[in-house]
């Protein structure tokens, strides 16, 4: 259990039920949903300030209700307050104070140094906490969680009423921390910000790290919410962040599970023709050959069909089914469109997709979030890393 | 040790608001009303009383009471230490001014140390109690107990009690003379009664650990 930042098993507190998650050291991870869903209270159960009435919480091999989880664990929300009359610099000595208490190596002024310069916070260090504006609250939220030096991370609807130039700040230094191995916990209304989020810093993490995949053809997929295919300028962003890092359009490839498709049609076909203009490309996720998707078939942006798992497992053992991947499998052939299975695991469901001309196929997907920087890794077990093998004997 | 290190950390804020917040000012303003209404009779016991549990109310609503402080405690339990270490801190930051308007209104009334030890030991009782309630209720609390404290504090309960209307009433409002802390029975602190040390003690160690129950529960409220 110690391998991991953050766990949380089997958690159930107020509406929530059986929600299970674990965190490697430098991982992000972001959780989305509507106001109500229940976000705040989970977050608040990895930062230990709620008990859930099942379940456990460890941070670093220890509960999160413990003392000792303090000082691993930090805490900062949309709405956090501090005592308005007081500097930043003096609010952080506080905090700082009751670190140095439960450290005796570390000097409260040594810690609040380190916060202000981790937070971009180094300027405003003498302003009044009642004249800050909400950017700078936020880098004192970030500052003050964390401070002295904790390794986990737990923000609360962190980005929400931002402006575009301190969210992509903020998001650079939550980035910096991660790759120094602090595990993030976000949680996000607007799932819409998290994609967003994501791929800006994969493109960066690309930008920064060509050596590592440049040379060979590689492709990374980002998946995508409904509300992100709503959001008109979010591949204009995308557009310019490639510009930016200098990377190639086709290197950029975007997964949207069929049951978006169907909620917004009109926008998802919108969706599809920038895509196809800008060149990065699109893969169908849970793919189940349904009537109203035929259509999106004739795009070109659409590289990949992912097969729904339920689908090409049920083939084994029930025709109608097994006539649907065949037709997916043909049709996807005959359009020049790859087509992968999931959770192709038993040696029995590898001879079917292979016989009926699959191309690709993944085993069971990962049980746990992976860090930005090893997606290049999941990317390729996705799409790529596993070809049947014709001849499967 | 780790313990009286939070507990220091939490009192160290009580000074940079002294300046910044209507505390210190409030404070002054009560010193010298206090001063002033010696010169017109009031006897240098209650004055003394009087500094010490009203400026302990007015430290109680300027370091815990406002919803801003209240909801910043959930952000200071994020951090290693304990809701007995912020209320403990708290309650010495508010008692720690209230202590020295009493020493500066006793040397400028009648300078004596029983006078002063009964006016210290009022803060630290009544400073205790309206901790236990702005941490849960806010700043309407502490206007309310500000003015018991000031308008019927001093007075002795038969007084009072001979005032309410005959049978529950009567003998709830003697009960809560009684139990409550007030200041006929800090009075006697200065002649060195050890049932009024004893009282004051009671209710500074119950306010504190009332004030902690509530900081704990605001761990989850941001």
């Amino acid at each position: 259990m110690t391998d991991y930042a953050l766990t949380l098993f089997d958690i159930a507190v107020r509406g929530l039920r059986g929600v299970s998650l674990a965190l490697l050291p430098g991982e992000i991870a972001g959780v989305v949903g509507p106001a109500g869903a229940g976000k705040t209270t989970l977050l608040q159960v990895a930062a230990g300030c709620m008990r859930p009435t099942r379940g456990e919480a460890w941070v670093w091999g220890c509960r999160v209700t413990d003392a000792n989880a303090r000082k691993l664990i930090g805490y900062a929300g949309d709405q956090a307050a501090f005592p308005r009359s007081l500097r930043v610099r003096e609010v952080l000595l506080y905090y700082a104070r009751l670190h140095a208490a439960a450290d005796l190596e570390r000097t409260p002024h040594g810690l609040v140094r380190e916060a202000l310069e981790l937070a971009g916070l180094g300027a405003a260090r003498n302003l009044l906490v009642g004249t800050l504006g909400h950017a700078d609250l936020q880098r004192l939220a970030l500052a003050q969680a964390l401070l002295g030096g904790r390794r986990v991370l737990v923000l609360d609807e962190f980005f929400t009423n931002l402006d575009a130039i301190a969210r992509r700040d903020l998001r650079g230094r939550i980035a910096r921390l991660a790759a120094e191995g602090v595990a993030v916990l976000i949680a996000a209304r607007d799932p819409a910000a998290l994609d967003e989020h994501t791929v800006q810093e994969l493109l960066a993490w690309l930008g920064a790290n060509r050596a590592l995949w440049n040379g060979v053809p590689t492709s990374f997929t980002v998946n995508l919410s409904i509300a992100t295919l709503e959001d008109e300028r979010f591949l204009t962003k995308v557009g310019a962040a490639l510009n930016t890092h200098g990377i190639a359009a086709e290197t950029l490839g975007f997964e949207i599970a069929e049951s978006l498709c169907g909620q917004q049609r009109a926008k998802v076909e919108r969706f599809f023709a920038q895509c196809e203009k800008l060149g990065v490309w699109i893969a169908i996720d849970d793919f189940s050959f349904d009537s109203q998707m035929l259509p999106l078939l004739r795009s070109k942006a659409l590289r990949m069909l992912k097969l729904d798992a339920r689908l090409t497992a049920a083939a084994l053992r029930d025709k109608l089914s097994q006539a649907m991947v065949v037709a997916s499998v043909q049709a996807a052939k005959v359009l020049g469109i790859h087509c992968s299975a999931k959770k192709a695991d038993s040696h029995a469901s590898l001879q079917y997709l292979a016989a009926i001309g699959l191309d690709y196929a993944q085993g069971t997907a990962p049980t746990r979030t992976v860090p930005l920087e090893a997606i290049a890794t999941i990317v390729d077990s996705r799409s790529g890393g596993n070809p049947i093998p014709e001849n499967n004997e | 040790m780790r313990f009286l290190q939070c507990v220091t950390a939490e009192s160290a804020l009580v000074a940079p608001r002294f300046t910044r917040t209507r505390l210190g000012i409030s404070l002054l303003a009560l010193g010298a009303s206090l001063v002033w209404l010696s010169s017109r009779g009031l006897d240098p016991v209650t004055v003394a009383l009087l500094a010490g549990s009203l400026g302990a109310i007015l430290g109680a609503a300027g370091v815990a009471g406002s919803d801003n402080e209240r909801r910043a405690l959930a952000t200071a339990l994020s951090h290693p230490t304990t809701p007995l270490a912020i209320a403990t801190g708290r309650w010495l930051a508010l008692t720690g001014p209230a202590a020295l308007l009493v020493i500066v209104c006793t040397a400028a009334v009648d300078w004596r140390p029983s006078i002063v030890a009964a006016g210290i030991v009022a803060a630290g009782a009544v400073g205790s109690c309206a901790l236990s309630l702005v941490i849960p209720l806010g700043n309407a609390t502490a206007l309310g107990l500000f003015l018991l404290m000031a308008l019927a504090g001093a007075v002795a309960p038969e007084r009072l009690v001979a005032l309410a209307h005959p049978g529950f009433v009567r003998l709830a409002a003697a009960c809560a003379l009684e139990l409550g802390p007030a200041l006929w029975h800090y009075r006697d602190v200065a002649t060195g009664d050890w049932r009024a040390i004893a009282h004051a003690l009671a209710w500074t160690g119950l306010g504190v650990l009332i004030a902690s129950a509530f900081i704990a529960r605001r761990r989850a409220l941001n």
